[in-house]
Formats: structure tokens, C-alpha cells, sequence
């Protein structure tokens, strides 16, 4: 484990001997979490006065289709801040179809709903626990599928051209 | 009015009724700004001072559909506001015209992706439409006035939309006034 950072320090007092992958990349630390312990985890983040994580300021779906040396094929990035000892952390959960459910972080973040919205829209995960499961941002055309995945074409399935046309005499 | 000029005139003026309310009406087209992007920012310049749309009658932007009779889409429009666009385009009354402003509006531009439609007048009556990222005020002024042109003939509302495109305008800059060559070149370096 990275000990460098003070927060994986205070995590791992706090998990005992269980044992989480970290990564160092371009001065920022990510820590790979199960999804089990997952709302366990940020709730000490975000509890615990040494790591005081007070924002959580994304939540990143990423599709590694195709990317090589990845366990599994999605994972949901957790960016967090705390301003009061201006640092941040990544919390990655790896998830691997046909499961792609998540706890949900509204509890601990109530800026987490529309993040994980967006999320959900856009890769397919299911948050379970969020209070309103609806779509954000997409129109009602993008019935199960999931624009940011890399499956799907840039230029869509043919949404965009599932209009009717409003002529001159029809208007 | 003077007595001499008033006796100049005819003893009485004849005209077809469709061609005076065309008159009438050309000087009156308010438009709905529909801006979704950049492009709204030139129009909002074509309604300032500058510009002045208001020289043409086209100050009164509604944001009624019900209260408008051009439609100016300025902008990129997304697969979930093109269904907007067409109500508000459906609510608007008889006699009404569009104004594609701007590449992305016209033909989806640079973004050729999933959430934006790739011209509106796939779906949409399109009259007049203005290229350019952004089109100048001028070529907004130059669309109106062109479907001014159709009022006046008196009959404004043809079947088939106007299909006009007004192009950038020439830069008429004076020889004088040109950079000449030695302008570009680098200034002498200070010993």
C-alpha cells in the first residue's frame, strides 16, 4: 500500500489487516475497493477529522473495452476532496457484467444523485439506494443503451433521425 | 400636409387588399429567439444598437411562440430539444418563417454525434439559412430582409419553404486602407 498518502494510512488502521490495491498517477492516489465495503469506506473518508472528506466532487464511469491489462471491463471513479487538509483520493470500484450495480452514495454525498444519474444513463450501472433513479440528461429515445460505453457508434443508433418531419401543410 | 402636395396627389389610391397587408406586415416580423449556443450571441449583437434589427421592425422578440411569426434557431439543437422545437414551431400562427442560423443549426456543424441533429430541416420548414460559425449580424439583417421581399409580394405563406441562403458579406475595404506587405514584416530590432 502507498504510504505516502496520509488517508491510505488512516484506512488501513482502520481496515486491519484486509489489504487494498493503490495506484500513484500524475500526483494523484487511487485506491481500488470492493463494492461490498465500498459506502463503509467513503463514510470513514468522509467521517474520520485526519481525512475529512468533505466533497465528493465526481462520479466517473469508465469503459475499458479494449484496454489492455484491465481485470474488468467497468469501473466508477469516486473523486474526493477535503478542503480542510487540501488533499484528494480516487476511490475506484471495479465492476464486471452482467452485475453492475452499485451502492449508492447519496447518503454519505447528497452531491452524488445527479452524478450517479448521469452515470447510470450513460454506462447502464444500476445505484442501488438512490432516492431518484430517473434520467438526467438523455432523451427518452435511449432506451437501454448507454451512449458513453464503447460499443456504441459516435454517431448513434439512428436517434437522431427518429423524427417526424413537420411540413409546410401538415404544420 | 401641405395644400400644393395634397393637390398633387391622385383623387384616390387603388391597390389589391393582399398587397397593403403585405406591406404592413413586412415591417412588422417579430421573431422568437430559439438560442441555444454561441450563434445567440450575434443575435443578441443584430438586436443592440450596432446592428439594430430595429431599423427592419423586427425589435419585438416574443418568447411566445403564440405572440411570433419568425422563428430564429440559433445554435446547435440536441436529439432532446428537437421535439421542443417543433411544438414551439407548431404553436406559432399563420403567416411563419424559420431562420437556420449558424452551420451547427443548419447541418449539426462540428459535432456529428449521437445527441445532435445534423440540420433541422430534416424536420423542420427551413426559409432561410445563414452559414458561418457564427454568421455575422448583417447576414441576419439580409435574411429578414429577404423574407421581407416575400411579404410585400403579398402572398407570404408559400407551401414550400423559401430555401434562401444569405452568405457572408464582401469585406469592402478600401486600398488604403489594406495591409500593405511591409506591415507584416518584423520591426526593426532596437540596437
Amino acid at each position: 500500500m502507498d504510504q505516502e498518502h496520509p488517508s491510505l494510512t488512516r484506512l488501513q488502521e482502520h481496515l486491519g489487516d484486509q489489504h487494498l490495491q493503490t495506484r500513484r498517477h500524475a500526483g494523484l492516489t487511487t485506491v481500488i475497493v470492493p463494492k461490498s465495503i465500498l459506502p463503509e469506506i467513503v463514510r470513514f473518508l468522509h467521517d474520520d477529522p485526519e481525512s475529512a472528506y468533505e466533497q465528493l466532487t465526481d462520479v466517473v464511469g469508465i469503459d475499458y473495452r479494449g484496454y489492455p491489462g484491465q481485470p474488468t471491463r467497468f469501473a466508477i471513479a469516486y473523486p474526493l476532496l477535503s478542503l480542510r487538509h487540501n488533499r484528494r483520493l480516487i476511490v475506484k470500484v471495479l465492476l464486471a457484467e452482467p452485475d453492475l450495480t452499485v451502492p449508492s452514495l447519496t447518503g454519505i454525498y447528497p452531491s452524488a444523485e445527479w452524478a450517479e444519474r448521469e452515470a447510470a444513463e450513460m454506462f447502464g450501472f444500476t445505484f442501488e439506494g438512490h432516492p431518484d433513479p430517473r434520467r438526467l440528461l438523455l432523451s427518452d429515445l435511449f432506451e437501454n443503451v448507454f451512449p458513453l460505453r464503447k460499443d456504441y457508434p459516435l454517431r448513434g443508433a439512428g436517434e437522431r433521425i427518429s423524427f417526424t418531419p413537420i411540413s409546410r401543410d401538415s404544420a | 400636409m401641405s395644400l400644393e402636395l395634397e393637390s398633387k396627389l391622385p383623387a384616390f389610391l387603388h391597390s389589391r387588399l393582399d398587397a397593403v397587408v403585405g406591406w404592413c406586415r413586412q415591417y412588422s416580423i417579430w421573431p422568437l429567439p430559439f438560442a441555444t449556443a454561441c450563434c445567440g450571441i450575434e443575435l443578441m449583437a443584430s438586436a443592440c444598437s450596432r446592428f439594430d434589427i430595429a431599423r427592419f421592425g423586427s425589435e419585438a422578440l416574443r418568447f411566445s411562440p403564440r405572440q411570433s411569426d419568425l422563428l430564429i434557431v440559433a445554435g446547435r439543437v440536441t436529439v432532446k430539444m428537437l421535439p421542443v422545437l417543433q411544438r414551439i414551431y407548431l404553436q406559432m400562427t399563420e403567416p411563419k418563417w424559420v431562420i437556420s442560423m449558424g452551420a451547427c443549426c443548419s447541418t449539426g456543424g462540428e459535432f456529428n454525434t449521437y445527441a445532435v441533429v445534423q440540420g433541422i430541416d430534416q424536420f423542420l420548414p427551413v426559409d432561410v439559412y445563414l452559414p458561418g460559425c457564427p454568421p455575422r449580424p448583417e447576414q441576419l439583417l439580409e435574411g429578414i430582409m429577404a423574407i421581407q421581399r416575400f411579404c410585400r409580394l403579398g402572398n407570404p405563406q408559400t407551401s414550400r419553404p423559401l430555401g434562401i441562403v444569405v452568405g457572408p458579406p464582401r469585406a469592402a475595404v478600401p486600398d488604403e486602407l489594406k495591409p500593405q506587405e511591409q506591415d507584416w514584416q518584423k520591426p526593426p530590432r532596437v540596437e
